[in-house]
């Protein structure tokens, strides 16, 4: 097992925290809250970006991937939208953000 | 890594900065990537920019606009049209490749190019601009 990283916590907050019990997990049970947060945002947000797209677009991730297969489908892409290269470029970004997300979320939930 | 994309988007932003006016910016920095998109004029035209670096792969997208019709674009998106040029009969083996092209004034052209910057992008809209 590697060594664990050691993080500083300043004196006033230590005697606080001894005070209420076990330092180590009042920090570790902090920093997984925090975690859960930071990942239920970053999930929020894609979604909210992802819908945004799919709205644009009038389909999902998937289906506009298929429609850009196809010369002809792109074609009418084009007629409507003919950057959608901008678009594609941040479209993976955020399916990805949000599947890797949701995976740190169930992980982080998993271990409690 | 993510000291290295701050500082690439940073220049990015620097150029466009000065190349561009009303310039918007949105940016976004996570654990295994980053997504800088800028948006600006250059008269009455239009540019955009969109650039993500993913785990050291960075994927493009530079248009400069004119109302709705593209003038000149340059990305490296899996564009099937790319991918014929590239690989003619083969191309369905290689559908989720990244092929740097250039689409032409209203995408009526294409051709393969090597990979581009958005700081050679842009000189290239300062130069048509000029002409």
């Amino acid at each position: 097992m590697g060594k664990m990283p050691a993080i500083t916590i300043e004196k006033g907050y230590l005697e606080i925290l001894d005070a209420l019990g076990s330092v180590n997990a009042i920090v570790e049970d902090a920093i997984r809250k925090y975690l859960i947060d930071k990942c239920v945002e970053r999930i929020e947000k894609s979604k909210r970006k992802i819908e945004e797209l799919e709205k644009k677009y009038d389909c999902n991730y998937t289906e506009f991937i298929e429609t850009i297969s196809n010369e002809e489908s792109l074609k009418a892409v084009e007629e409507k939208k003919s950057s959608w290269e901008l678009d594609i470029t941040e479209w993976e970004y955020w399916e990805k953000e949000l599947e890797e997300w949701k995976m740190r979320l169930e992980d982080i939930l998993m271990k409690s | 890594m993510e000291d290295e994309i701050r500082r690439h988007f940073d220049e990015i932003i620097e150029d466009a900065s000065t190349a561009l006016e009303d310039v918007e910016i949105e940016q976004d920095y996570s654990v295994k990537r980053a997504l800088l998109k800028i948006g600006g004029s250059l008269g009455n035209l239009k540019v955009r920019i969109t650039e993500v670096i993913d785990e050291n792969k960075r994927k493009y997208a530079y248009y400069l606009i004119n109302k709705d019709l593209v003038m000149i674009g340059f990305d490296n998106a899996p564009d099937i049209r790319a991918l014929k040029i590239k690989y003619g009969k083969d191309y369905g083996h290689h559908l989720d490749e990244r092929i740097p092209h250039f689409h032409g004034k209203e995408k009526k052209s294409i051709e393969l190019t090597k990979e581009i910057s958005s700081k050679e992008f842009l000189e290239k809209v300062k130069s048509l601009k000029e002409h």
